[in-house]
């Protein structure tokens, strides 16, 4: 039978470091082994399990607040410093990147158009820029945590500084997807539109709602009764009401999944870098591999959508679930070989 | 090569408050301070600031001797260092000097 509070030293030997479980957490769980054995002698059980709960509550307050300490860049050593600014960097430096070679196609398309001058071609592809951002801060999360931090042990504070970025970029990311990117298309449709001497404002389409919109199409169409007639007003640019309804819930669920892929990436990065024995280029190969891996399941996913055969919501958070799930799977085999370790202060 | 400077000496209200209570009462545990304190001390952040204040060299600690009757791990006392004393000593002279319908 396992004593007061060793499983609570147990799991907080996992994340602190030897001079925080000496000074801090080793004090708290022996004081309250003595609290508790002595009102246990006493024959005081109810207050013994009262001692027991506030324990727990105490135990957990001093283990954040550790772990907070613990996570302050003054406490980070140097080489802590160095993989996290160089993951940030590695991370700006790819989004940049994909940002510019995404802007490549439709740019090809515009210059060929002789009603388009450079300075409505440079307003259009700045309207596209958030659309490539949405997957060039994935990519660059990716491949900047894989060979930023490279084949070092990395320390948990480092690991944690790194998803809290990756949490700020999800939310970045989704007040893009949800209202920048459809405004920002909405404008490139009508500087196109207007280059070609088009008459009007072309017609939102799905991609151009914001995420409120979407919602409130999805009710729209969820309360639409067949028996009573046709779907009005019928949308500019559906062809069956089925496919306009799969496309509605696809475009829901897939910026919010999108949106937070950053964090689950991030996971999926930190969990196959460590390894001493593998070159900082695999990992990056490895990287880029989980990430074709996973727009090839987005897209496989869509098809199964538009066939009824797979609800959008499962479709679009899938792949994040999937990328999750072997993100533990490889932490823990690596756990079991003792390799990412809290170095001592 | 910089010659570095002396770091500056900080005391805050907890700290203080656990200076007097281990200068009154000699070596005590983290619960006995919190008990003394009459709830001006919390359980969870005594240790934290305990910690912290042996880091600074204000206190130092010890573990006791394993307890024969009640068992499980040994718990850690706390007393002031002389550092510890002769801060304690210059804040309350600068309290009273500087804030004379505050001190105690």
């Amino acid at each position: 039978m396992t004593r007061t509070g060793e499983r609570l030293r147990e799991f907080a030997a996992r994340w602190c470091c030897a001079d925080t479980m000496t000074a801090v957490i080793d004090p708290l769980i022996a004081d309250v082994q003595h609290e508790h054995e002595s009102a246990i002698q006493a024959g005081q059980v109810w207050r013994s399990r009262r001692l027991l709960v506030a324990a727990w509550y105490v135990f957990v307050k001093v283990l954040a607040i550790c772990l907070w300490a613990d996570a302050r860049p003054s406490r980070w050593s140097d080489a802590d410093r160095k993989a996290v600014v160089r993951a940030l960097a590695v991370t700006a430096a790819v989004m940049v990147v994909v940002t510019a070679v995404l802007e490549i196609p439709p740019l090809m398309v515009l210059t060929k158009n002789s009603r388009v001058d450079s300075s409505l071609l440079f307003r259009l592809v700045l309207t596209l820029v958030p659309q490539a951002l949405t997957l060039a801060v994935t990519i660059g999360a990716t491949l900047g945590i894989a060979i930023g931090v490279g084949r070092r042990t990395i320390a948990r504070r480092v690991a944690g500084a790194l998803i809290v970025v990756a949490l700020a970029a999800s939310m970045a990311s989704f007040v893009n997807v949800a209202w920048i990117v459809p405004a920002a298309n909405q404008a490139f449709r009508v500087g196109v539109s207007r280059a070609l001497g088009l008459p009007g404002e072309p017609p939102k389409g799905v991609p151009e709602l914001t995420l409120e919109e979407i919602r409130g199409e999805m009710d729209r169409v969820d309360r639409y009764d067949r028996s009573a007639g046709p779907f009005r007003p019928w949308p500019a640019d559906a062809s069956t009401f089925d496919g306009y309804a799969h496309s509605l819930a696809l475009s829901y669920y897939e910026r919010w999944a999108i949106a937070f892929s950053p964090v689950f990436f991030s996971l999926f990065a930190l969990s196959i870098g460590g390894r001493s024995a593998v070159r900082r280029w695999t990992l990056a190969a490895a990287a880029s591999a989980g990430l074709f891996s996973y727009y090839m399941f987005t897209y496989g996913a869509r098809t199964l959508v538009f066939r009824g055969s797979l609800p959008a919501s499962v479709a679009a958070w899938f792949p994040n679930v999937l990328l999750a799930a072997l993100a533990v799977l490889l932490t823990v085999r690596r756990s079991r070989v003792s390799v990412w370790h809290v170095p001592a202060r | 090569m910089k010659a570095r400077r002396p770091r500056m000496l900080t005391l805050s209200a907890k700290e203080s408050l656990i200076l007097e209570l281990l200068v009154e009462g000699g070596e005590l545990y983290g619960l006995q301070l919190v008990g003394a304190s009459k709830r001006r001390l919390k359980r969870g952040t005594v240790y934290v600031t305990l910690g912290r204040m042996e880091e600074k060299g204000y206190i130092s600690s010890r573990l006791e001797d394993a307890p024969a009757d009640v068992g499980g791990m040994p718990r850690r006392l706390y007393e002031p260092t002389a550092l510890g004393r002769r801060v304690l000593a210059a804040w309350t002279s600068a309290s009273t000097h500087l804030m004379p319908e505050f001190a105690r």
